[in-house]
């Protein structure tokens, strides 16, 4: 099960956060979300979540004002891309307190920090809520050190 | 700070004034022309906890006045094209690019070959907006209905809209559907505050928290500890007994008298002079 990226789009149309992985070009990155752009937002909210999209699968899943939308192997298991996005959510929510799309813009390192402590090169590293807020704490609390430790010198 | 505008465009009686109203704060003129609710402008400043900034709803008709017989799809059609075309033609290039969202509201009571053709229009007006990719502006584009939503006409409108990449809200509706999305003007409201606008300011009125709160408390009650009690009742004694003249002529008659049954010079002399001293003092 490897994801080959992960990005959130709002129902204007605007990406909020990506993340890839795989290396491609930043001109065939921002061409694949434009298309996938065009193709998510024009589907009715009762069509099929997943679609296919050249040799992957996409698997979206709406979340009030925004899509959050994964690209995985086409022989891979879509329902299993949902329950991904669904803990990633739920990890934020947990995070923000509620979470919303504006939490998103403003906070959008902490959105990046959740993703990493779940996602490692595409693949589940960590599925534990717990030990993922766990981990994101410590690093938020290590960053802090540092900062305080710049201001004293 | 600059403000970001924002322009409500649509047919008279398609929900313009409600949808300034409710999201606007404050009229800039302080009467509405009923011949045409263009050129209004409503203030609003909108803060969040990331952000603060003023917002401007400009509202725009079409046609220009109103007239009772509200006229054919085709007369209809041929006002909001005008519109359309003074809108993306070069002079108007400034307001283009000060505008930060674009709200275009349908009368759902016309016609759907008409509502389809605003429609195009509409799709018009963003390729002018954003000509490389329909979604690289940076605005936000919203199409609002005014009509019941099990209303045929409503729900042909919000496909059409779909069908286009638009957004359509309704504003008969409101609260919350099945996806958790907000519906009707709550969505609009949801719009403005997750909108990235292109003037805002990061000064956010905070509320005291309570640990602030208590240092302030705190702080008071230092204050109030440190201050010299003697000057504090000298101060109190002063405001409440007022400067007596009547006292003071009293006293030294008093005085008087006493220094008069004085034998000693000298003693009379030192007493006299402390006895000007205090009230010298106390004056």
């Amino acid at each position: 099960m490897a994801i080959h990226f992960l990005f959130l789009l709002s129902r204007q149309g605007k990406i909020r956060l990506n993340k890839w992985y795989q290396t491609i070009s930043q001109k065939e990155k921002t061409k694949v979300m434009r298309e996938l752009t065009t193709l998510i937002l024009l589907r009715r909210p009762k069509m099929c979540n997943v679609l296919e999209y050249k040799d992957i699968k996409v698997v979206y899943r709406r979340y009030a004002s925004l899509f959050f939308i994964v690209g995985c192997d086409s022989d891979d298991n879509e329902l299993l891309s949902l329950e991904i996005i669904h803990r990633f959510v739920e990890l934020m929510d947990k995070m923000y307190g509620n979470v919303c799309e504006l939490d998103i813009i403003f906070g959008f390192e902490k959105a990046y920090h959740v993703l990493d402590e779940l996602l490692l090169d595409g693949v589940v590293q960590e599925s534990l809520k717990k030990e993922v807020l766990k981990k994101v704490a410590q690093q938020d609390e290590l960053e802090n050190m540092d900062e305080f430790e710049n201001i004293m010198v | 700070m600059i403000p970001n505008h924002v322009l409500v465009v649509g047919p008279p009686h398609s929900g313009k004034l409600r949808i300034a109203q409710e999201i606007g704060e404050e009229l800039e003129s302080p009467t509405i022309n009923q011949d045409s609710h263009s050129g209004l402008i409503f203030r609003k400043k909108l803060s969040t906890r990331y952000f603060s900034t003023n917002i401007n709803i400009l509202v725009d008709e079409y046609p220009g006045a109103r007239a009772d017989d509200v006229g054919s799809d085709s007369a209809k059609a041929k006002a909001l094209e005008e519109w359309a075309g003074e809108f993306m033609s070069d002079e108007m290039t400034e307001l283009r690019d000060a505008l930060d969202g674009l709200i275009f509201c349908l009368d759902s009571n016309d016609k759907l070959e008409h509502l389809e053709r605003c429609l195009e229009i509409l799709e018009s007006i963003r390729n002018v907006l954003t000509p490389e990719d329909a979604y690289a502006w940076p605005g936000f584009i919203v199409v609002v209905v005014n009509g019941l939503p099990e209303e045929d006409s409503c729900l042909a409108i919000e496909d059409l809209a779909l069908v286009r990449g638009l957004e359509c809200v309704n504003l008969k509706q409101s609260g919350y559907n099945e996806y958790n999305e907000r519906l009707g003007l709550g969505r609009i409201k949801e719009l403005f505050d997750s909108h990235e606008w292109s003037s805002t300011s990061n000064e956010v009125e905070e509320k005291p928290s309570t640990s602030n709160l208590y240092e302030q408390r705190k702080t008071v009650q230092i204050q109030s500890m440190t201050e010299p009690i003697l000057a504090a009742e000298e101060k109190e004694t002063n405001e409440e007994q007022p400067f007596e003249l009547s006292e003071i002529l009293q006293r030294l008659s008093l005085e008087k008298e006493k220094a008069a049954g004085m034998q000693n010079k000298e003693q009379k002399e030192a007493y006299v002079r402390k006895v000007i001293d205090e009230i010298i003092d106390y004056i």
